[in-house]
This record gives structure tokens, C-alpha cells and sequence, in this order.
């Protein structure tokens, strides 16, 4: 229901702890790292003196930053490469929790899996390229079928000499273009992707050159085996057996290769989440300052997440000193805490919706309940009615459970509720009217009473706005802004007097002689013309105009009449709300009518249906967003300023 | 339509940049400086890479520091280009980018093969951005040349070091870094079927023109210099055709006096390039010749692919530019002699 406090921790401890201590604090994602050499520097990281704290004392002047030099680039790619061949085999994750802490231990059980890993997999890909190099010799005795000659007279010719090369394709174009320089003869005998096999003859004198020239031209020598016999025939015939028998070799290997990384399954997510690990608490490390023996780290650890840090700092039987701060205590101003916010879990998914506009500062008032309340409020008011409400909290269901959209499917949900709520109200299923009563009102029968609630309804909420901007700004200390502002005191008690006056005018019930009245509202707008000058006062500033008295007048008074302007707009915006509710029923109204007029059954529920899916995805999405401008705009504008950054731990996620 | 919504944001960006590069004024003022400090305190004070060098202290900076800081600035520019593609564009302005990860794979592998330490490599490294499609810090921790081809494994240029991997050597890493090139220009010409035919047109141009020059480059060299036989000269050619066409590529691998090598040329639009004999101004006169077909087409304005490659590579002849000027003035050359490597003519 609020933004949770936050406590700056300082750590410190002798360095053999460092990695241990780093490493769990990523485990249990409880901190957010701030610069420890400039928390030191700003003297908010005080240690006691005492005889306890001596040594850590005397070694804060040689402190340095923390240099996280760890290398291991190599292991990584090569955790990649296994993640990346196990990937296949969709085993259930069941992880079991074994973390390994130490660096060497970890890289040696890596070298160890992956070098097994290596040697099945080189051989694997020898296999694969020796039963490739197999196929091209096929496909070359293929060529050759025709000649009857044996193969050992083909492979020992006197002067020449017979070879097998498989060429890039566009060097082989190359070749081609030019045949009559090479003193050879060529023969493509095979196209695969990209390549090109051919047989080439060459006098043995001119092997040399020629070698040169292939070699250019980036030809790879195929190895053709010599101890054929036969005509090439008949050689063909040996080949493709064994093609075959190499076939079920690399079978073989593979089954073999798949058999270790299922063994190994759950070693190598281990060791993965490991490294994982490690890279996390490098990130605390980073910001950490260090001396030869000690460490130090600074960071905000909500308050909720001490029992964890304590929970931790158990485990090192109070080796490590703690120093913990609230914000306020806090001297350098330039680091401003994080924000967390905790809402229930009724309310959380609206979480999202104040995150598009910004994270609350850490000291003002989380709007989310209070978002959320009205906006639910206005979507149902806007786009009451039971069917559809049903299907938008069937849709919020699906995000949330199929596509893990927890935030978007949980509004839905909520929105979806609403909207039935209303529906009854207004006794709508699927747009029609007749199914059910309405339980309070028919917004087409009564349009007048629907609009006027609408605006009352909004002004109940600006002036809810009000209190929380008042509130947010005397937190803040702001006086100018909190007392005088057009969204502070000044402008509220305007607001106020504007609104009994139209109430006492439409009733035709004069509280107050126009006189009063009239300087009542000079009275505020005077406030707000002079707020700054006031303000200062109040504070015992000496300077009353900050930029300058002219420039002053001008803004303020421009000001003034926004003032005036904006709080008549803001109020009739909310007009929308019913005019939405109404909108809603014409759309219905208008498909009805269409449904009617054709004299097919079937096509008249079709039209209906389609009319429906219309509504439902054009009408809810105006609806969606009009709330949200109002939202926005005529609300947050008065009380909220979302200029807090978002509460980010460092935390490992484990797969 | 459709190509105004894609290329009009892109299209207006170039434009600005265009704005901020240096005029010939300012090539000249730097080019009369007289001593490398006053160089860079031109180039900070008057010119738009003042906010680049804002940060640093050019007292102190070492003239190959500055150049890879050079290097990366234009990389950086280059990166943000993506966010104003998606689809295929996206897809090609990736490919393109290719060839400054190419340029850094080079350096790895040739550090490697030099056994120079993983930092003293990654300091010469240019390209680490987002576009990547090799993992840098795995590459640079691996020991050898072996173990670098072994890694890119899964990567577009496996499939072509593979067979390379075993050879290395001196010459083996001549091989290694054309086979690379050529991935590149492999992957461009593959990327253009996903064009359409007006884009389509203008990446082979741009490409192909690029594709020319390295192959005259390539072959001069060869026969100038290095008298490397004709059918390897011909072999390690980027086969394309464009205004040098295929039959005269071959033609000029063959020749065997410079007189034919130029009668072969004088048809072409590259004759210019090759007209004078002399090696030291080729470049120049290279880097001259693209400026104006590039900036031909920036002229032009078309609401197509083309400014934005023709203004990447201006804007690279720019960097190349200041950093052959900076070169100058820390050799103190003469500024008669300096301004024959800067793509511009009094």
C-alpha cells in the first residue's frame, strides 16, 4: 500500500569473506549497489571507533576501488556450447540448489565436462566430414562410371595426375572464365550449397603450378582413399558401403554424445547458473572499495529484505560489520534511494499503469491504489456491461496464465470485473437490454442524470487529487507549491468555493451575498499570483522574487488564468465518462438495427457478433486509453510527480 | 510512397551530417598548420570534431591513439544509422557493417599470429558495437590463430578460413584476410535479392564500384610490385563486373607492360586514376574519384538507399583524410608534399 523504506547498508569485513558475501547477496537479490569509495568520500559510511572496529579504521586510508579482474570468456562461450547441444532434450529443469562459490572449482568442473564434451563432439564432426568427403568421391566415380578402366590405373598414371576439389561458387565461376590458362583439366562433378565439387586432371609436370593456382583460388583438396580396386564401378559400390558403415558410426557417436550431456544435465545447469552467479556478484563487487584486507560495500536493502541480509551476515558468526543509515540521515544528497512499492495483490498489476508515467520518488505517496480504485471505477462506468465484461476477463485470464503477462492479464481481470458490476447496474449483456433488469439506472433512458453524475463523480475524484497533491507537497516541504499553488491549498479552496457556488445557483439557494463571494475568489487568486513571494516569506528567504519581479508577474499571471481554465476544463473532461456509457449503448444500438434490417436469422447474428467483437476490441481500447488520459492528465498532473527511479536488486536468475 | 517513409528520417539526418563535414576551407587551414599541436587544436576548435576531442587531452594524446578514436567515432556514427532501418534494410545496413568487423577480425588474427597480449590487440580494435555478429571478448581470449578459426565457428566466415586454419603463416594470412574480404562482398551481393529493383541497382553500383578499385588496386600492385603470376592475380580478383568488365579484369591480369594496362583502362571511367605513373598519388586520385561520384549522388538527393551509403563512405575518405594530415604534421612533411594524400587539390 506505500513505497517501502529503504536502509543504506554498509558492509564490512575482512576480504577472504568478499566473494562469499557478494555471491549470497545475489542469491537472495535483496540489494541494489551504490559506489562504496563515494559513499566513504561523502562521510556517510562512519564507522564507530572502537577497539572492535581499529583495524578496519587504520585501513581505510589505503582504500582504492575494488578491481574486478576475473577472466572468463572462454568458459562462457563454452557454457553456451553445451547449454546450446543439451537444449534439445526439453528435460524438466529440476534444479537442485547446488551452487558452486569457489572460481577454480568451478572452472575446473567445467574443463572436466567440457573437454569429455570436446573429444565426443571432434570426433563426431571428423566422422561427419570423412562420410562428406566419402560422398564426394561417389559422386566423382559417378563421372567416371562409364570408363572401364580399373581405378588403379585412374589414380597411378604415369603423367598425370587425377584429383578431387571442392571450390567456393564463385570461384569457381572464376575457374571457369578461365579454363584456358589452367593446365588442367576440369570437371564439375557436384553442386552443393555454396560449392562445387570437380575433378581435375593434371600433367605431373605442372602439378606444382597448378597447385598454386587452385590453392588461390581457395580449393580444398578432398582425399580420395587409394586402395580401391576395380573399375570405378564397382568402386562406387564400395564407397556407398562405406558411406553406410560410417553412417553408423557417427549414429553411434551421436547417441554416445547425447547419453553425456543427459547424464550431465543437471552438472552442467549447475555449473551454468554458477557462472551466472558469478558475473552477478562481480556486478556488487564492482562498486565495492577495498583495502589489502578489508572490503567495502555499499547499497539499499529495503527494510522487508533485513531479515535476509541478517539472515546472511548469520552465516559469518558476525565477521562482518554493519552499518545501517535511514535516508534521511543521509549527507550526500546526490544519491537519491531507490523506490519499491508494495501494494496487494488486489492492486499490484495497476503497478504497471503508474510505471508508464514514472516511479514515485522515494518520499512521495504511491498512487496505485488510488489509480487503481478510479480507474476501474471509470472503466466500468464507461464500458458496463456483463457479456463483454466477461470476455475481457476471460482475455485477462488467457494473458495471464498462457502468455505470462501477469500485469496486462491482471488488469484485464479487474477491468473485466468492473465492467460486469456495471453491467448489472445498467442491465446489459452483450448489449442488449432486455435480457436483464437494470439494478439502477438505463443510461440511454436517463442521458441527462448519466452526464451530470459523471461530473460529480469527477469532481469527487479531483478533489481526492487535491488532498494527495497537498499531502505529497508538505512532505516535500514544498510550502510554495503545498500552500499557494494552483494544485496546493489555494487552488483547493478556489475549487471548493467554485463548486458550492454552482450548487447554490442551481438549487437557487444564495448562501453567501456576491459580494463575499467575489472576494473570496480574488482572495485565492491572489494567493496564487503571489505564491512564490508568499513562500518565501514563509521560509524567511530573503530573496522574495527568484527570477526577477517582471518576469514573475508575467508567468504568474498567465498562471492564473490557466487556473481558472483548467480547473473548468479538467471538470467537464470528466464528462467523457458518461458520455462513453453512452456511446457504448449507441454503438449496440446501431448493430441492432443493422441486425434487424436484414431479414436472414443467420446473418442477423452474425452481425450482432461481429458488432460485438467491434465493441469490444474498438470501443474497450478508446475506453482503455480515455481512462488512462484522465488518469494522467487531470489527475496525476495535480499530485504526482514520478520522478523516482525503480528499486532494481542485483539478483541471479536461475534457470 | 513506401520509400518515402523509409528513407526520409535518413535521408534529412545525412543531410545535417553532411553540414557538419569539413569544407575545403578547413582542409586547407589544417593542411597550412604548422605543427601537430596546432593541427588538433584547429581540428578541436573550428571544426565539428571538437565535441569528439572535447574529452580528451590533446596535449598528451598519441597520433595512433587518435586515430583509433578517429576510427571508432566514425563507427559509433555508423551504428546509430540502424535505428532508422527495419526489414530488410536493416538487415543490409548489418551487412554492410560487416566490413569494419572484417577489418577488426584482420587485426585479431594477425595479432594472434604476432602473439601480441589480448589487451595490446584490443586497443587496436574499432568495430565492438551492437551490429556485431562475433563474440570480441571470447576471440581476443583465445591463445592462436587455430583457436580464433576454430571459434568463429557458427559465424558467416567459418565456412571460408576453415580449410585456411592449418596453414597459417605469413602467407597463409594473406589468404586468410582476402578470403575474408570476400565474405564480405559475398554477403552484400547475397542481401541484394532481398531488395527492390530501384535499391536493388543502386547497392550493386555502389558495391561494384568499390569492388573495381580493389581489384585495379590489386592487380597494379601485383604486377608493379609484387609480380605475382597472372592466374593468382586473377584468382584473388572480387569477380564482378561492373564498368571494368569481366573480360577486361582478366585482360589486365594478363598484361605484361603498363602501357597496355592503361590502353585497357582508357575506356573506362577509371582511366583518370591510373593516367600518370606514379604509385604515390594513385590513392589520391582513388580517393578523389569516389568523392565525386559519391558526392554526385548526394547531389541528387533520391529518396533511396544511395545517400546513405554514398554519405558513409565520404565520410569515411574525411577520416582517412585527417588522419594522413595528422600523419603529416607529426612527420613534419611539407604541406606541397602532405597534400598529396588528402582527397583534395588546390
Amino acid at each position: 500500500m506505500s513505497i517501502e523504506k529503504m536502509h543504506m547498508v554498509n558492509l564490512v569485513g575482512a576480504i577472504k569473506d568478499f566473494d562469499k558475501l557478494t555471491k549470497m547477496l545475489a542469491l537472495e537479490g535483496c540489494m541494489q549497489p551504490v559506489s562504496a569509495l563515494q559513499e566513504i568520500n561523502s562521510s556517510d559510511f562512519v564507522l564507530k571507533t572502537s577497539t572492535d572496529n581499529i583495524e578496519a579504521l587504520m585501513d581505510v586510508n589505503y582504500i582504492r576501488p575494488y578491481v574486478y579482474d576475473k577472466e572468463y570468456d572462454i568458459s562462457l562461450k563454452h557454457i553456451e556450447k553445451l547449454m546450446d547441444a543439451q537444449k534439445t532434450f526439453g528435460k524438466s529443469s529440476e534444479y537442485d540448489g547446488e551452487m558452486i562459490f569457489n572460481f577454480d572449482t568451478m572452472e575446473k568442473q567445467l574443463s572436466e565436462v567440457y573437454d569429455k564434451y570436446n573429444v565426443l563432439y571432434t570426433k563426431l564432426e571428423e566422422l561427419k566430414e570423412k562420410e562428406q568427403h566419402l560422398k564426394n568421391t561417389y559422386q566423382a566415380l559417378e563421372f567416371l562410371k562409364n570408363v572401364s578402366l580399373p581405378m588403379e590405373d585412374i589414380t597411378n598414371m604415369k603423367n598425370f595426375e587425377m584429383a578431387l576439389y571442392k571450390v567456393p561458387e564463385q570461384n569457381m565461376v572464376k575457374i571457369k572464365a578461365n579454363y584456358e590458362n589452367i593446365p588442367s583439366v576440369i570437371q564439375s562433378v557436384y553442386k552443393e550449397k555454396d560449392f562445387v565439387i570437380f575433378i581435375a586432371f593434371t600433367p605431373i609436370l605442372l602439378v606444382v603450378e597448378t597447385e598454386r593456382i587452385f590453392k588461390s583460388a581457395n580449393c580444398q583438396r578432398i582425399p580420395v582413399p587409394d586402395h580401391y580396386t576395380g573399375i570405378p564401378r564397382d568402386v562406387a559400390t564400395t564407397v556407398r558401403g562405406e558411406t553406410n558403415e560410417l553412417q553408423q558410426a557417427r549414429v553411434e557417436i551421436q547417441k554416445q554424445l547425447n547419453d553425456f550431456l543427459n547424464e550431465n544435465y543437471n552438472n552442467i545447469k549447475n555449473i551454468q547458473n554458477s557462472y551466472e552467479l558469478e558475473q552477478k556478484s562481480g556486478e556488487i563487487k564492482k562498486s565495492a572499495a577495498c583495502t589489502n584486507e578489508f572490503f567495502y560495500i555499499s547499497g539499499w536493502i529495503p527494510k522487508s529484505f533485513m531479515e535476509k541480509l541478517n539472515k546472511i551476515l548469520s552465516s559469518f558468526d558476525g565477521r562482518i560489520l554493519t552499518v545501517t543509515k535511514e535516508p534521511n540521515e543521509i549527507t550526500n544528497k546526490e544519491i537519491t534511494p531507490p523506490t519499491m512499492l508494495i501494494n496487494k495483490k488486489l492492486f499490484k498489476p495497476f503497478e504497471s499503469m503508474v510505471g508508464m508515467y514514472g516511479v514515485p520518488s522515494y518520499d512521495e505517496i504511491d498512487p496505485t491504489v488510488f489509480l487503481a480504485i478510479t480507474y476501474t471505477l471509470m472503466f466500468g462506468a464507461m464500458f458496463g456491461d456483463v457479456g463483454q465484461g466477461l470476455v475481457l476477463l476471460l482475455a485477462g485470464f488467457l494473458l495471464r496464465i498462457k502468455l505470462c503477462r501477469n500485469n496486462l492479464g491482471g488488469v484485464f481481470e479487474r477491468l473485466g470485473v468492473s465492467s460486469i458490476v456495471f453491467g448489472c447496474l445498467y442491465g446489459s449483456v452483450f448489449g442488449s437490454e432486455t435480457v436483464i433488469p437494470a439494478l439502477l439506472i438505463r443510461p440511454m433512458d436517463h442521458i441527462n442524470d448519466i452526464l451530470i453524475a459523471a461530473i460529480i463523480f469527477g469532481c469527487g475524484f479531483l478533489l481526492l487529487g487535491f488532498a494527495l497533491g497537498i499531502t505529497n507537497s508538505l512532505r516535500r516541504k514544498d510550502v510554495e507549491r503545498g500552500l499557494f499553488g494552483k494544485e496546493g491549498l489555494a487552488g483547493f479552496m478556489f475549487y471548493i468555493g467554485a463548486l458550492i457556488l454552482i450548487v447554490s445557483i442551481v438549487y437557487k439557494n444564495e448562501l453567501l451575498p456576491t459580494s463575499i463571494w467575489i472576494i473570496y475568489f480574488i482572495f485565492f487568486l491572489l494567493l496564487i499570483l503571489l505564491k512564490q513571494p508568499l513562500a518565501n516569506m514563509i521560509l524567511g528567504k530573503k530573496v522574495l522574487f527568484e527570477d526577477g519581479v517582471k518576469d514573475y508577474f508575467i508567468e504568474s499571471s498567465f498562471e492564473v488564468v490557466e487556473t481558472l481554465l483548467s480547473m473548468f476544463t479538467n471538470t467537464l473532461s470528466f464528462i467523457r465518462i458518461g458520455a462513453f456509457a453512452l456511446n457504448h449503448v449507441g454503438l449496440f444500438v446501431a448493430f441492432s438495427a443493422m441486425a434487424n434490417m436484414t431479414n436472414n436469422g443467420f446473418v442477423s447474428i452474425l452481425i450482432l457478433i461481429l458488432g460485438n467483437v467491434i465493441i469490444i476490441c474498438l470501443e474497450g481500447l478508446i475506453v482503455f486509453i480515455q481512462g488512462l488520459r484522465l488518469e494522467y492528465y487531470e489527475l496525476f498532473s495535480k499530485y504526482y510527480e514520478g520522478g523516482g527511479v525503480a528499486f532494481e536488486p542485483v539478483k541471479v536468475k536461475l534457470t | 510512397m513506401g520509400s518515402v517513409v523509409v528513407f526520409s528520417a535518413i535521408n534529412t539526418k545525412v543531410k545535417a551530417l553532411i553540414g557538419k563535414m569539413l569544407s575545403k576551407d578547413q582542409y586547407l587551414q589544417l593542411l597550412n598548420c604548422k605543427d601537430l599541436k596546432s593541427t588538433l587544436k584547429t581540428l578541436k576548435e573550428e571544426t565539428s570534431y571538437g565535441e569528439l576531442l572535447e574529452q580528451y587531452n590533446l596535449d598528451k594524446i598519441h597520433r595512433g591513439d587518435l586515430e583509433i578514436i578517429l576510427d571508432k567515432y566514425y563507427i559509433s556514427t555508423y551504428s546509430k544509422f540502424i535505428n532508422y532501418f527495419d526489414g530488410e534494410y536493416r538487415k543490409l545496413i548489418k551487412t554492410f557493417f560487416i566490413r569494419w568487423e572484417i577489418e577488426d577480425l584482420k587485426v585479431i588474427i594477425r595479432g594472434k599470429y604476432l602473439g601480441h597480449s589480448k589487451g595490446e590487440i584490443d586497443k587496436k580494435l574499432i568495430a565492438r558495437s551492437s551490429l556485431n555478429t562475433i563474440n570480441y571478448d571470447y576471440l581476443l581470449a583465445l591463445k592462436n590463430v587455430e583457436e580464433v578459426i576454430e571459434g568463429l565457428k557458427g559465424s558467416i566466415y567459418y565456412k571460408s578460413l576453415k580449410n585456411l586454419a592449418n596453414i597459417v603463416s605469413a602467407k597463409g594470412l594473406f589468404r586468410i584476410e582476402t578470403e575474408l574480404d570476400f565474405v564480405y562482398f559475398t554477403s552484400v551481393r547475397k542481401e541484394l535479392k532481398h531488395l527492390d529493383n530501384e535499391n536493388k541497382e543502386v547497392v550493386y553500383s555502389i558495391m561494384s564500384l568499390e569492388a573495381d578499385l580493389l581489384n585495379l588496386g590489386w592487380i597494379y600492385r601485383g604486377k608493379t610490385f609484387y609480380n605475382i603470376p597472372p592466374e593468382e592475380l586473377f584468382n584473388y580478383t572480387i569477380y564482378n563486373g561492373y564498368k571494368l568488365s569481366k573480360e577486361n579484369l582478366k585482360k589486365l591480369c594478363y598484361v605484361n607492360t603498363m602501357e597496355e594496362f592503361n590502353n585497357i583502362l582508357s575506356k573506362t571511367p577509371y582511366a583518370s586514376i591510373y593516367e600518370k605513373d606514379d604509385s604515390n598519388l594513385i590513392e589520391k586520385r582513388e580517393r578523389e574519384f569516389q568523392k565525386k561520384y559519391f558526392k554526385k549522388i548526394l547531389r541528387e538527393n533520391k529518396t533511396n538507399i544511395s545517400m546513405v551509403i554514398s554519405y558513409l563512405t565520404v565520410y569515411r575518405i574525411e577520416i582517412r583524410d585527417i588522419i594522413s594530415i595528422i600523419e603529416q604534421k607529426r612527420y613534419a612533411i611539407d604541406k606541397n608534399e602532405g597534400i598529396n594524400y588528402v582527397s583534395v587539390t588546390l
